[in-house]
């Protein structure tokens, strides 16, 4: 072979390597590491969004749910990023409450829920987990908020508005039910009432493109807010920085919050919760297809 | 040395300086260590004085009178009306569709309660086994008696492990500490099923087949139930998840019947800041399913706080359930059992529940003396006898569910109940820990008391001086062991905090007057009842454990330690012995088999 040829084969040679390389030949494989039963997750990750609870004792909480032993927990900031660290098999499987794995799963055909049937008792209650409410600081202005919150969520409850309101924005299979803020019927302007929401418990709480709130949290406020004759702000924060922004005083209430049920440790809590507005059957756990 | 004294003079002030240094690290690093030790620098004071220890016992043979009447009388000073007791009574009657229907309740509330259907539990039963194939309720019986099963072939007087089974930890109520293991009272069941049983039953095929299997049911403060073969400490079926820690003893159907009975300890907080309150479950041990949890959301609660410690009593001839609740409820509940023991089929229909609380105005209180049961009862004829948080000792008609007769205590009640007989008479000994009158020092007094079973009457009170730290509190947590036979004069306490913050004793106490027969000193308390077990000679030995990890062999009519062997991590909860085998668990996540050579 002359020095010609020997140099046009090298060429040849190099040309295919990089059309090979954007084609992905070389590419390492991503195992997608779903899962189909609780038993499976043992020895794996789980994560989810973060909540109340720090991660080793979330991790603790979850083995004793499940009956496991995973190899890790991972928390994230917000549901987005919970599914991409399942997407890319960073975790085998995330938790949530119900309504949002029932939610998750009918919007990413990808997402299926795990069969968590024989994990413990506690994960089947007759009285349901808990509701969810907003929660408010403990202190004369957060008392006398809740209170009138309470009478609004009652009146709710007794004249149909709230299952009208969570039939259409929670269980109702259409997306295009994006109630925002521009379409809010509340015109009061005064003595606003802030309201803090993370986007952590779709469906509950909606934030678009934008970062703007819509659909049930939007809506159920706007109602709220004409009963109480209060103007109504949202305040869009993540998980690590509400309750901090609660205590301080820069909103008036989180929306989305679990309602500690009757109050079995002794002691009080910094905040104190609304009765329930949605009742959450208990956790989940969410999976993602094998390619 | 001559250049030694001249450097030494040279650097004078640098080496005063750096002696200082360390000696101030040693002392910081010392007093951290005492700081873990005792968990905050008011106790530094207990860590070194000690606790008054064994005062003089108080004897009152006077209360012996009125003991051998047939049916419980207040006196004037133990009269619940002289101690202002006021009382609720919730009767709840299932009016549903047929059974296995959607259930709807009615309730009433009432002053003057009859039960339709009478309980009793006659003497004989209630003192003898229970049931001849194992231990199936704290302290085998519901007198609280029994302590061991069978006798103990014991040649050397040595403990030897022999298996050992992993368990696990849940999270606490806090959502950041947890509950690890196997604690207070945290006894274990036994249980030698009949072979047709076994065979309709979800065990694995080498239980099954193994015809003198005894199963360890054993729910421990991880959440789950565990079943393990007593002899080689292998699984004889699935663990049941229930995902609520454990921390009393369970009780299986007295007669036989394959039903589970045991309650949850701590709250449940999860993930979105809620609290599961605590409740009791029924397991049917044929395939591992729930059959009924409840007593989660009592509306006469006193206390907000569900918890069930109390081993839960179940009267087999009237199909009713009887389960004390740390949130000041008592529960009775007719199971409507129905089994097959042919097909296995195992299922029940509560339909009649009652419960019962009470209070004293001005005395309880959220803070203060609290209401509400952790330890178990006893059960006499048709009566029912119970202490509470707040030191209420009392006997309460389980057919009227009103109070007979009450005397406080004013200590906290840990220690199950104990009933005892000489003749036709009948007592009751109880014990007390300091949680409420202690000094400025933390110390006080905490006693063990017989009472006068038919009126209440102190009939001698044995105090202790000792320490109470908040969270491991002083005084009597463990429950008493009668003597039979050769020690049959004595009743065996362990107390614990006392002379030294980390000390105990372990005492045997004459029945007729209270005083010391003997005493040991422990190396470190212990929260763990004591076990009895005879030899088929009649000889009574002890099986005692303890914080530290020990695990006693003693000589209980001299007191004398024969062995001891050593598990690294505490003996919280209550062993059992069924022959020569004894199974015990620790705080660090072990079940453990043991053999009394």
């Amino acid at each position: 072979m002359s020095k010609k040829e020997k140099w046009l084969t090298i060429l040849v040679c190099f040309v295919l390597l990089i059309l090979c390389a954007g084609l992905g030949a070389f590419k390492k494989k991503e195992v997608k590491t779903g899962i189909s039963a609780v038993s499976e997750l043992n020895g794996k990750a789980l994560g989810g969004v973060e909540g109340r609870m720090p991660g080793n004792s979330a991790k603790i909480f979850f083995e004793s749910m499940l009956g496991i032993k995973l190899s890790r927990y991972s928390a994230y900031k917000n549901m987005d990023e919970a599914l991409y660290a399942l997407r890319t098999g960073k975790v085998a499987a995330i938790w949530a409450a119900d309504v949002t794995v029932d939610y998750l799963q009918k919007w990413n055909p990808d997402c299926y829920p795990v069969d968590t049937s024989g994990t413990a008792s506690i994960m089947e209650l007759p009285e349901g987990r808990f509701d969810f409410g907003l929660a408010a600081k403990n202190d004369s202005k957060g008392k006398e908020l809740v209170e009138s919150l309470n009478g609004v969520i009652e009146a709710m409850k007794t004249d149909g508005t709230l299952a009208a309101l969570t039939e259409q924005y929670i269980y109702r299979d259409e997306n295009s039910d994006r109630f925002t803020e521009k379409d809010m019927l509340n015109k009061n302007k005064k003595n606003a009432l802030r309201i803090g929401i993370t986007g952590a418990t779709q469906p509950v709480e909606l934030i678009n493109e934008s970062g703007k709130p819509y659909g049930f949290c939007v809506a159920f406020m706007d109602e709220v807010g004409l009963r109480l004759g209060r103007k109504v702000e949202f305040v869009v924060l993540d998980n690590e920085t509400i309750f901090t922004s609660l205590m301080s005083g820069k909103i008036d209430a989180v929306f989305c919050y679990g309602t500690p049920g009757k109050i079995t440790t002794e002691g009080t809590r910094k905040w104190i919760t609304t009765d329930g507005y949605l009742q959450c059957g208990g956790y989940k756990l969410l999976s993602v297809k094998d390619e | 040395m001559d250049k030694i004294l001249e450097f030494i003079k040279k650097h004078k002030r640098g080496l005063i300086l750096t002696a200082a240094a360390i000696v101030l690290v040693i002392i910081a690093f010392v007093g951290f260590k005492l700081l873990v030790k005792v968990g905050s620098p008011k106790y530094f004071y207990n860590y070194m004085h000690d606790a008054g220890g064994s005062l003089e016992t108080e004897y009152y043979p006077e209360n012996e009178a009125g003991a051998d009447v047939a049916v419980p009388t207040a006196t004037a000073a133990t009269s619940p009306e002289a101690h202002g007791i006021f009382e609720i009574v919730k009767v709840s009657k299932r009016i549903g569709k047929e059974r296995g229907q959607d259930t709807v309740w009615e309730s009433s509330y009432t002053n003057s309660y009859e039960r339709p259907e009478k309980i009793s539990f006659p003497k004989e039963y209630v003192t003898g086994s229970l049931n001849d194939n194992g231990m199936l309720t704290f302290r085998g019986n519901y007198a609280r008696t029994k302590t061991s099963a069978g006798t103990s072939k014991i040649t050397e007087e040595k403990l030897a492990k022999t298996w050992t089974y992993a368990t696990g930890k849940i999270l606490k109520s806090n959502g950041v500490d947890y509950w690890s293991g196997n604690g207070w009272t945290g006894q274990p069941i036994l249980m030698k099923w009949d072979k047709d049983v076994k065979m309709t039953m979800n065990m694995y095929d080498s239980a099954k087949n193994k015809d003198d299997l005894v199963e360890v049911i054993y729910p421990g403060m991880d959440g789950s139930i565990r079943f393990l073969d007593l002899e080689t400490g292998e699984e004889t079926r699935p663990v049941i998840y229930v995902g609520m820690t454990f921390k009393g003893t369970a009780s299986l159907y007295p007669d036989g019947t394959p039903l589970l009975v045991c309650g949850s300890g701590d709250a449940q907080t999860g993930m979105y800041g809620e609290n599961v309150s605590q409740r009791f479950y029924i397991y049917s041990l044929i395939d591992g399913s729930l059959l009924y949890q409840g007593g989660y959301d009592s509306n006469i609660a006193p206390r907000a706080w569900h918890a069930y410690d109390s081993s839960p009593v179940i009267d087999p001839v009237t199909d009713t359930l009887i389960q004390p609740g740390e949130n000041g409820v008592i529960y009775t509940m007719k199971l409507g059992t129905q089994y097959d023991r042919a097909t296995g089929e195992l299922s029940i229909d509560p339909s009649y529940i009652v419960e019962y609380s009470f209070t004293i105005e001005d005395k309880y209180k959220e803070g203060g003396y609290l209401w509400g049961s952790e330890c178990s009862a006893a059960v006499l004829d048709g009566y029912l006898y119970i202490g509470d948080n707040a030191g209420t000792f009392y006997c309460l008609d389980l057919n009227k569910m009103k109070m007979v007769w009450v005397q406080e205590l004013n200590e906290d009640i840990n220690s199950s109940p104990i009933l005892d007989f000489d003749g036709d008479s009948k007592y009751v000994y109880i014990a007390t820990t300091l949680k409420y009158n202690y000094d400025s020092h933390s110390m006080g007094d905490a006693c063990i008391y017989k009472l006068n079973a038919m009126n209440g009457e102190i009939v001698w009170k044995k105090p202790y001086n000792v320490h109470t730290v908040k969270g491991y509190a002083g005084g009597v947590l463990s429950t008493g062991a009668l003597g039979e036979g050769e020690i049959s004069d004595y009743i065996i306490y362990s107390i614990s905090k006392t002379p030294g913050l980390e000390e105990g004793y372990l005492v045997a106490l004459n029945r007729k007057d209270g005083r010391e027969a003997w005493k040991i000193s422990l190396d470190m308390y212990s929260w763990s009842s004591t076990v009895i077990t005879y030899t088929d000679k009649g000889k009574p030995y002890i099986i005692q454990g303890c914080q530290n990890g020990d695990l006693l062999l003693i000589d209980a009519a001299s007191g004398n330690v024969k062995n001891r062997l050593n598990f690294g991590s505490a003996i919280e909860a209550t062993p059992v012995v069924y022959g020569n085998s004894v199974v015990l668990a620790t705080r660090s996540e072990k079940i453990l088999g043991v053999e009394i050579k």
